[in-house]
Order: C-alpha cells, then structure tokens, then sequence
C-alpha cells in the first residue's frame, strides 16, 4: 500500500466498479431534502442542500445542533435509519453516479473505498468489544479479501501513520484502553485505511480537550493533503474551521444560508446569522466586552416559521422576511447567501 | 423462575422530584397507557377469576371435590362431568375449581412476606449503608446462591409432620419456605432503588431541613421504588404459585387430602396413555393462573416504562 | 487472569460456608426431630437413631455440628442413604446422565432461543416480533412439569416421534432429545426475549453506524458487531439461570423415568430419604456456584471492559 497517490488515475476495487472524477469533482449535492417521519408529525431536516466538493478541497458545514449538517453528512454516507428518515427528492452523485438510485450492495462497496466517516464520540463508535487493529483490519479483509495477518500488518502501519505510539503492542488492545485523541486517530486510522476520495468528519473534536482537537485537526488537514482527498468536515466551532476549511457553507434549518471562501467569510458575513455566529466567538482582542450570543432558538424542525426561517431570532428583519423566503443567491461574484438584506449585511 | 423473572427486570428510573402532583400524572399516564393494553384487561379477567375461585368456589360449581364415585372413575369429559373424572372418581371440574385456592393462598402470602421482608431489608440496606448494607448483602448472597426450588425441597423435607396437621398449616409450610428463601431478589431491587433515590438533591434538602428518616421513607423514598417493587412482586407471584405447584408435583409441598393442582397432576401422569384428560385440565387451570400474573407485572411494567418495548 | 480465578475462588468459600451452613440449619436447626421422615414412614430404631446421632453430632453444640458437618462435606462425605449406601457413591453413577441432559437443554434453549431472539429483534415491531412476545410469554407461564407431561402425551404417546420415557440406565442422545427440549423451554423464552431487547437495544449504537459506515455487509454489522454485544447479558443470564435447570432436571427426570440425579433425588423425596435428599441438594448447589463462577470468568472473556486483574 502506498501512502500517497497519484490523483488522476482511478484506483483499482475488488468490486469492479471504478469511479473516476471528472475535471476533479468528486461529490455533486443536488437539491437534498430528507424528512424525518415521526408519530407527532413529519420533520423536515434537510430542505433543498446543493453543493460540490472537489478533489483536495476541504467544505466546512457549519450550523447549530440540529440544523441538519450530521444529517447531511449521513444521508452522503447512506447510514441514515430509514424510516423513519425519508429521501424525498434531490441527488448525490459520487464521481457522476447517484449513490441515492445505486443499488445497496454497490453503494454498500463505495463506503470506505469511495467516502468514509469519522464520528464525534470515538469511544461509542468503536465496538467496545474488539481490538482496535482487527477493527481496522477489518476494512482490508472486507473490502480487499486481504487475509488476517497481512490485514493486520497494514493496521499496525495505519496506526503508526496516524503517530499512535508503540502501534505495535497495542494494536490488540481494547478502545477503552486509550485516551480519547488515540481512539479519534484509530477512527481516523480506520476511515483512510481504504484511500478514500471523500473523507466526512461529523465533529470529529468536539469531545475532546483543546489541545487534542488541535493535533487532530492538524493531523487530519495533513492527510487530506497527502492523500488530495476531498474533506466535508462538520462542526459548529467556527474556531475549528478557520486553519482547515477552503469554503464554508454555513446551515440553519435545514438550509444553507450562506456560502463562501472561509477568509472572505471571516472579514465579511453576509448573512445576519453568520455575523451573530461570529460575534459570539470570544477574542482577546476584545476583553472586557460583552459576549453578542444569538437569542431566541432555533426553529421546530415540524414548524419552520414562514419567510425567512431566522427572522424571529434576526435583528434586521422586516416585514419582507416574515413574508418571502429568500433564496440563495449570488450577492458579489463568489459569495452566495440567502439573505434579503444581504448587501447592506456584508458591507456593514 | 422466579429469580429468572427478576432478572428482567430492571430498575425504573429514579424521577426527578417526589412532589404529589408529579406522582399522580406519573400514575395517571400509567393508567392510561395500561386502559388501552388488551393484555392488561386479559390479565386483569384471569387474576379476577382465579382469586374468585379461590374465596367462593361454590360459586362455579356445587359438586364436592372430595365426593369420590369410584364406579364412575376415569370417566371421559361429558360423560356426566364436564371435565370427567380420576382415578380416585374425583370430578376433575370441581377439583380444578377448588385448587385455585392453595395456588392463590401460597401466591398472595408469599409474595406478601417476600414484599414485607425483602422490601424492609433492602431498605435498611440502602438507607444505612455502611455496616448494615455489608451484613445484609451478603447474607443475601448466601440465599441467593441456592436456587428457590432446591433450597425449598430441603427446607421442606426437614419440617417436622406438625406442619401437615391441618390445611393451613400446610400452606403455611410451603410459604415459609418460599418466602425464607425467596426475600433476597425484593431486598436487592429495594436497595438500588433507595441508593438512585438518595442522593438526589430534593432527598438531601429533605435531610437538611430536618425530616425525620421515616418521613423521608415515606415521601420520597417509597414512592420511587414502589413501581419495580409491583412489577416485580406481581411476577413473582405467579412463580411462587408455579413452584407451590412443581413442590405439591414431586410430593413435598401441599398434601392429600389438600386439593392441588400440583398433586392432580401428579396423580395424572402415571395415567398419561390412556386418560389424557386428567393431566390436561389441572395443567390448564394452573398456566392460565400464572400466566395471569406474569401477564399482568408486563403490562404494568410497558406502562411505567415505555422504553422496554 | 489467574489471579482473578483465585480470588473469585477465595470470595467463594464465604458463600459455601453460608450455603451449607444455611442447608445445615434447615436441616437440623428447624424446630422437629431431624430423625423424623429420615426412616422412612416408620419411626426409626433405637440403634440407628443413636448412630444417627453419632454420625451427625447432634449430641454437640451447634458450631461443632456444623464444623463437623462441613469437614466431612470437605472429605466428599455427604451422608448415607437409610440403606448404608453412600450418597457420594450414588451420585458418581447419576451425575453423567444429568450433565448430559442440562448440556443438551442449555444447547437447545440458547441455540434456538438466541435464533428467535435475532429475527425478532431486527424486524421489531412486525407480526412475528408480537406473535413471539406474547408466545414466550405464554410458555413461561407454563410450569416445568406441565410441559413435560403434555410434550410426553403429544410428541411421545399421540405421535410416536419420540420415546416416551427412557428405559435404560445410559440413555441416548436421541432417548434424551424430548427431556432437554421440556427442559429448555421456559428458559428458551426467556432467552429469546433478553435477546431480542439486547439487540434491539445495539442496533441503535454508534459502533454499529459505524460497522454501516464501514460499508460491511448487514449480515455482518448486525450477526457479528451488535449480535456480539448482544450476548453478554445473555450469557450471564443462562449461568444465573443454570439452578432453574437444576430444578427443573429434577422434575423433567421424575416424568420422563431418566436414572440421573434428578430422578434419584425425586425418589429420595418419595422414599422420605432425607440424608439422600440433602445431600444430593447439597452437591447440586455448590454445582450452582461453581457454574456462576465460570460464567463470571466467560463474562470477562465477552466483554473486555470487565478487568480482571
């Protein structure tokens, strides 16, 4: 196995199938909802999510629990539980094929080689009761017929390339045994094993101490690199983005209410939610001063308010947006937001 | 099976405050979620039946279960009796009818004493803590290392005849062993249940503001572990009657000239090939009575706890 | 790993020393004579009374009763019957059957009850998921001994598909087919609901999005890493259930005439042997304890979370 590839020649599968992206595009979101159909009512999640991703980018999803980026992220991956998840409309194409009118077994074989997932809380997401290099080993014996000893071997280098120490001896131990970075870079050790294009990261430090969540993303920014793999990376630490991301695509009620490059994003929000988001990180540079958290909450996923889905929280709004939506639209060349008062928000 | 039915249970919740008013909307959504089981209701007309037998049997039937007509034995059902007749020319209607008694008598005691000792136990247990819960937990452990139906046998076959003296003294025998041996799973519920509720803030502001420790029992205490207290106690009961029944089977637990239908079936198998009957009847009676109860401590258990369906 | 073995051993010996002190005070501490149904329905002899005595030292003080007691149990001296046999002998002769048919039912009751427990619980909520819920129920209202008399009458009398009772003294796989599914099946219910809820319960974790995210096969995900999960309450749940077997082996070996130790102690009770009767108790519980004490270490072996260092 080799640690780096070359990124225009498609990578040889057991399964037969090849995916080749053109012009380096690799993922292609096209006009996503899912509901969620519960016994009080049905819940929109995710209402009408476009966006690409292309060999060696990395997109932030940013929102707020609960406005539909892990759902986003699952439904790419296909491991939402349906029911009572339903994909009413929209495509995801991997390298110009619909994953969503794929049949299971084939879109069954792109998870892992294709585009894996790393998860928030490694410890739960690691069966407590297998040893962390069989669980590893476990995707080259799957997915490539590779036998035990050697699928342990390419473990053991995993674990070495994601700097576990002594990787050897404790490729038989037990998730419970390492800390909680160890068991994020196992994870992570897991989902690369494979050499996928698309690498989804659903919070990948939220659990962990701030001086682990920054070697893992340092860790993770440098195999994206190595590897030009295309990044979604899902928090809702605007903090966390700011080193790793290209773009940011920034989601509130199952929306994505603006999308930019995440320099030009920083200087200049043009959307009022994107402001109170980052208003509400605290600087140093501002001590003394009061925290602008966003009030109110966000909405009921069964009960989307009319209009704009932010105007009861916005400061801005007027009657227009409790009347019309806005649609996402280009407000300078290369930033989108979906704001009616978008131009008067970026230049403010 | 007893002990196998506590195993599946476990430990409600402990809710977040004891105040009056939560309890009753606990108690009424239980209530609600219990009208609309159909399992409930059956359970319900079972228990209702069975314990109606057991006090007024001349109610179901005006033959004598100890009215033998030898010349009629082994008559098959219809022939002049419903359920037809045993070898002794017992009517197998009126025995079943009048055997509910022993089964619900042992059921209703046993569980009543397990529920008094354990509960009282496991209460001292977990509200001491310390010495109190060491001595009791281990003592526990002792009984709960001889399975109910082994430790009965011998309990039982070392009880002076004094016991076999008259009706109740052979009930008596059979829920004495029962109970002696079967309070240590009431005591072990009864403990964790106390030891959730403890340290919440609500019982310890109790303390602080001075409340006596039965005023704490009784207001917060009880009230959180009451419900796997029930469900657990109605379960039990329907298998201390099935072990009464499996004792009075092997011959060591209720007696001639006592009715039981432990000892009918007994009776039966020897006659298995040619009177079926005799052995189906009295194996009826006796599932329909336990599977009442054990029916009963599900739905219960479904309604307090949504979560385990 | 060793020297957890040791020390649960060590941890052990308190428990015995209770349960046969328990046994010991049931049998010669309950108010009566503990001579009375050691003869049978005669009262006994003078002589043997006095060797009786002698034997047991009941003319000592309770401590050095049981002290005595306990050495002799130490030696693997567990009384004789009222005819001079050793109990010990007796029981080396029987035991092999019955391990033979507790292995068999306990093959039966996990291998069919875990296959149940599976397919109701990936298809939870569906027809078979209640028609199974409310079935197991049904079957573990039914007593032990009811089971074994009804499966006697229709699968071996009415149908002929299996030997009715066993008549030699080293019975076959094949004669011993119908007592191990009689004694297996209460607890095959149970099995198989502690399955299903542990299942249905994994099937939500996050290892198994995982093991889906890894693009493994749903066979895999579910029948490796939830099913794997699934069985450690259900592997500790069939040691704690191994006494209801013995229990139940004594029944289902007196219905189906089987020459083991369960049959052996049901004719002591009738015999009213009662040295034969704890004795045999007494190694069956201390069986119990040593089969706990496997299934503890086999737990640590599942799951490697327990630590047992």
């Amino acid at each position: 196995m080799t640690t780096t590839q070359d990124t225009t020649t498609p990578k040889e599968k057991t399964s037969g199938v090849t995916y080749t992206p053109e012009d380096g595009l690799l993922l292609e979101v096209e006009d996503l909802y899912v509901e969620f159909h519960t016994p009080d009512g049905i819940a929109t999640a995710i209402n009408g999510v476009s966006f690409d991703l292309h060999q060696g980018e990395s997109l932030a999803i940013l929102g707020e629990s609960g406005s539909g980026k892990s759902v986003t992220a699952q439904a790419i991956m296909g491991i939402l539980d349906m029911p009572p998840a339903v994909i009413p409309g929209g495509h995801i194409r991997y390298c110009g094929q619909d994953l969503l009118s794929m049949p299971e077994d084939q879109r069954r074989r792109t998870r892992g080689p294709e585009v894996s997932m790393i998860f928030q809380d490694a410890l739960s997401s690691l069966n407590p009761v297998f040893p962390v290099g069989w669980q590893i080993a476990e995707m080259f014996r799957m997915h490539r017929g590779v036998n035990k000893s050697d699928a342990l071997q390419q473990a053991i280098r995993l674990m070495e390339r994601v700097q576990i120490p002594a990787a050897r001896d404790r490729v038989k131990a037990y998730p419970h045994q390492f800390s909680g970075g160890m068991r994020q870079r196992i994870m992570i050790a897991m989902a690369i094993a494979l050499d996928p294009a698309v690498l989804i990261a659903d919070e990948p430090t939220t659990a962990l101490d701030v001086t682990v969540q920054a070697q893992i993303m340092a860790l993770l920014e440098e195999l994206q690199q190595e590897r030009q793999m295309g990044l979604i990376l899902i928090t809702h630490d605007l903090g966390v983005v700011a080193d790793v991301a290209d773009r940011i695509a920034v989601m509130y009620a199952g929306r994505f209410v603006e999308k930019a490059d995440v320099v030009e994003l920083y200087s200049a929000p043009a959307h009022p939610y994107t402001r109170g988001l980052l208003e509400s990180i605290p600087r140093l540079d501002q001590k003394g001063q009061t925290l602008a958290a966003i009030g109110g909450l966000p909405p009921n996923l069964m009960r989307i308010p009319p209009g704009c889905p932010f105007n009861p929280r916005c400061r801005r709004a007027e009657d227009v947006c409790r009347r019309d939506r806005p649609e996402l639209r280009e407000v300078v060349p290369g930033r989108l937001a979906a704001c009616h008062f978008a131009e008067e928000v970026i230049n403010a | 099976m007893t002990d196998a039915a506590v195993a599946e249970v476990t430990v409600a919740e402990p809710r977040d405050a004891g105040t009056r008013e939560e309890e009753r909307s606990l108690a009424s959504d239980a209530w609600r979620a219990l009208r609309h089981n159909p399992i409930f209701w059956v359970s319900a007309v079972l228990i209702a039946v069975f314990t109606l037998m057991a006090i007024w049997p001349s109610l179901f039937t005006n033959t004598d279960p100890r009215e033998a007509i030898l010349a009629e034995s082994r008559s098959r059902p219809g022939d002049g009796t419903w359920f037809g007749r045993d070898i002794q020319g017992y009517d197998i209607y009126a025995r079943c009818i009048y055997g509910a008694r022993a089964s619900i008598l042992v059921g209703v005691l046993t569980t009543t004493m397990v529920v008094v000792i354990g509960g009282g136990i496991g209460m001292i247990s977990g509200y001491l803590g310390g010495v109190w819960d060491a001595t009791f937990s281990r003592i526990g452990d002792i009984f709960f290392s001889i399975p109910l139906l082994l430790g009965a046998i011998i309990f039982l076959s070392s009880l002076p005849e004094f016991f076999n003296e008259n009706y109740f003294l052979v009930i008596m025998k059979v829920v004495l062993a029962l109970a002696f041996l079967g309070w240590p799973s009431l005591a072990r519920l009864m403990r964790s249940s106390v030891i959730q509720v403890k340290p919440n803030d609500y019982v310890q502001a109790a303390r602080a503001l001075g409340a006596s420790p039965s005023r704490i029992i009784r207001s917060h205490i009880l009230p959180n572990s009451l419900a796997p207290l029930i469900v657990v106690a109605t379960i039990s009961l329907g298998g201390y009657i099935a072990i009464e029944a499996t004792l009075s089977f092997l011959g060591i637990g209720l007696q001639p000239p006592a009715i039981s239908w432990g000892i009918d079936i007994s009776a039966a198998i020897v006659g298995l090939r040619t009177t079926p009957h005799m052995l189906f009847f009295p194996s009826l009676f006796l599932s329909l009575a336990v599977l009442g109860f054990i029916l009963m401590g599900d739905a219960v258990r479904d309604a307090l706890d949504p979560k385990t369906r | 790993m060793g020297t957890y073995v040791i020390r649960r051993l060590l941890q052990m010996i308190p428990v015995i020393l209770g349960a046969t002190f328990l046994i010991f005070t049931m049998v010669f501490a309950l108010p009566g004579d503990p001579l009375a149904g050691k003869c049978g329905e005669r009262p006994c002899p003078p002589a043997y009374a006095a060797a009786f005595r002698e034997k047991y030292n009941l003319n000592d003080p309770l401590p050095i009763q049981y002290g005595k007691y306990v050495g002799n149990l130490a030696q693997g001296d567990f009384g004789e019957t009222t005819n001079g046999i050793k109990v010990i002998d007796q029981l080396k002769a029987r035991y092999p059957i019955t391990a033979k048919l507790a292995l068999m039912a306990l093959a039966f009751e996990a291998i069919v009850g875990i296959t149940v427990g599976v397919f109701t619980g990936i298809k939870k909520g569906g027809f078979l998921d209640n028609l199974v819920l409310i079935s197991t129920l049904v079957v573990i209202s039914i007593p032990v001994f009811v089971v074994g008399g009804l499966s006697q009458y229709f699968l071996g009398v009415k149908l002929g598909l299996f030997p009715v009772t066993v008549t030699s003294a080293n019975p076959s796989f094949y004669q011993l087919m119908l007592p191990a599914m009689v004694l297996g099946s209460i607890s095959l219910a149970y099995i198989s609901r502690l399955t299903r809820t542990s299942l249905v319960e994994n099937l939500r974790s996050d290892y198994v999005r995982t093991a889906t995210a890894k693009g493994l096969r749903r066979r895999r995900s579910i029948g490796l890493h939830a099913l794997r999960n699934s069985l450690i309450p259900v592997v500790t749940f069939i040691g704690f259930d191994f006494g209801f077997l013995l229990g139940g082996a004594i029944v289902t070996e007196a219905i189906f005439n089987i020459p083991g130790v369960g049959g052996y102690l049901f004719r002591s009770i009738r015999a009213r042997d009662g040295a034969s009767v704890v004795g045999t108790v007494t190694v069956l519980v201390i069986v119990f304890l040593f089969v706990n004490l496997l299934v503890d270490l086999l737990y640590g072996l599942l799951d490697p979370r327990i630590s047992h260092d």
